[in-house]
């Protein structure tokens, strides 16, 4: 299955509307639109494949049957709110706590980083286990924000609401999740 | 494997789409085929699933289909008597038609004069047409008062009165002896003292 571009017209909430009037292929375009972003989002933070398989159904089955509509913040904040809240409901069932302190990680990668200067370029590893490996790395509520900005592809202002969190908050634990990541990823390049 | 960075970038961003380009885990075939199916089979659900669901059970059951027939022949005798209820009821009261009318038509309404079959259908055919401004017009319409019945025993009647009758049947027994009409004065007079026995009129 190939991945509509973003651009591509009609908006998601209009697809939706459509989807729940009868019209089928809506719910096609829509699906393709976000499949690998959600499901990379589960995965990412949840480390399983079943689980991320039954979350991402689990999600999807809901919004097809429910007979709700994305209210202000949009269908995209609508879907990814569906799903993590399903996995923390997961996690509460499991008996699992949500992390709720990351500030030692934080301020061990508060340092600036310097690797993509000019002087010192380095290039990112492409291996998508490399990736998942240094995305494990990450602190919990780090990850959550650094996936829901790059695959859910939200807005901080989405974030924070979704998230509850204040901005600020918001804008400090990606920026944290950004330097340790290039830090985790990054291998030094030959200037020529 | 390794990816060309842009020195121009400032890293945030390049390193958010690098995650977005090179992060491959993907959902399986078959639960992107369970999904569809379900999408699929609510969708086809939602509009019109009741006439879909109807036509099949008409089509693949005999027996439903008699029922839902009978169903349908049942709302439309409802519908047809409601429909009649509510035209009768918008139509006006024959009772109020004639009380309405009465006072407004003439001797001859009241006595109506023989008419031909033809007159007889088209007054029906009026009468029974809704005209509602006709109908608020006869209501409008000033009632004139009929004059009161006579009373058996002229108890009600005012000394006054009973005089100047008697003075109008002198004056009239006067007028027809001067005119040389004496039977018709003595026919007046006989006609008089019957009614009124206490009346001196012989010397008139």
């Amino acid at each position: 299955m190939h991945e509509s571009p973003a651009e591509v017209t009609p908006d998601d909430e209009i697809l939706f509307s459509r989807f729940r009037a009868g019209d089928a292929r809506a719910f096609e375009s829509l699906y393709q639109r976000h499949r690998s972003g959600l499901y990379r989002y589960l995965y990412g933070l949840c480390r399983e494949r079943e689980l991320a398989d039954e979350l991402f159904q689990e999600t999807w089955l809901s919004l097809i049957r429910t007979k709700g509509r994305p209210r202000q913040a949009g269908f995209r904040s609508w879907l990814y709110r569906t799903a993590r809240n399903r996995l923390i409901d997961h996690w509460r069932k499991q008996g699992r706590l949500p992390s709720v302190s990351d500030h030692y990680d934080e301020r061990l990668h508060a340092v600036p980083d310097n690797g993509a200067t000019p002087e010192r370029q380095f290039e990112f590893i492409r291996d998508g286990d490399r990736l998942q490996q240094a995305l494990a790395q990450l602190p919990e509520e780090q990850r959550d924000v650094f996936l829901l900005r790059s695959h859910g592809e939200l807005e901080l202002n989405e974030i924070a609401e979704l998230t509850q969190t204040p901005m600020e908050t918001v804008k400090s634990r990606l920026r944290y999740a950004v330097n340790k990541l290039r830090r985790l990823l990054t291998e030094p390049q030959e200037v020529h | 494997m390794k990816h060309d960075i842009d020195p121009r970038d400032n890293g945030d961003t390049r390193l958010i789409e690098h995650f977005r380009r090179y992060d491959d885990v993907a959902p399986s075939a078959e639960l992107d085929a369970r999904i569809l199916a379900a999408a699929r089979q609510q969708s086809s659900q939602r509009p019109g699933s009741f006439w879909q669901h109807l036509a099949h059970v008409v089509k693949e059951n005999p027996q439903r289909r008699a029922m839902v027939f009978a169903s349908v022949a049942v709302l439309g005798i409802a519908l047809s008597m409601t429909w009649q209820i509510a035209e009768y009821d918008s139509k006006p009261s024959p009772v109020i038609e004639q009380s309405t009318s009465a006072p407004a038509s003439s001797d001859a309404a009241e006595y109506p004069v023989p008419q031909t079959r033809s007159q007889a259908v088209e007054r029906s055919s009026n009468e029974l047409r809704i005209e509602t401004p006709a109908i608020e017009q006869r209501l409008s319409r000033p009632v004139p008062m009929k004059a009161p019945a006579p009373l058996a025993v002229d108890l009600a009647s005012p000394p006054a009165t009973k005089e100047t009758e008697k003075a109008a049947a002198i004056e009239e027994l006067k007028r027809l002896t001067h005119e040389g009409k004496t039977k018709e004065a003595e026919t007046l007079r006989q006609r008089l003292k019957k009614q009124h026995p206490d009346w001196d009129i012989d010397e008139y």
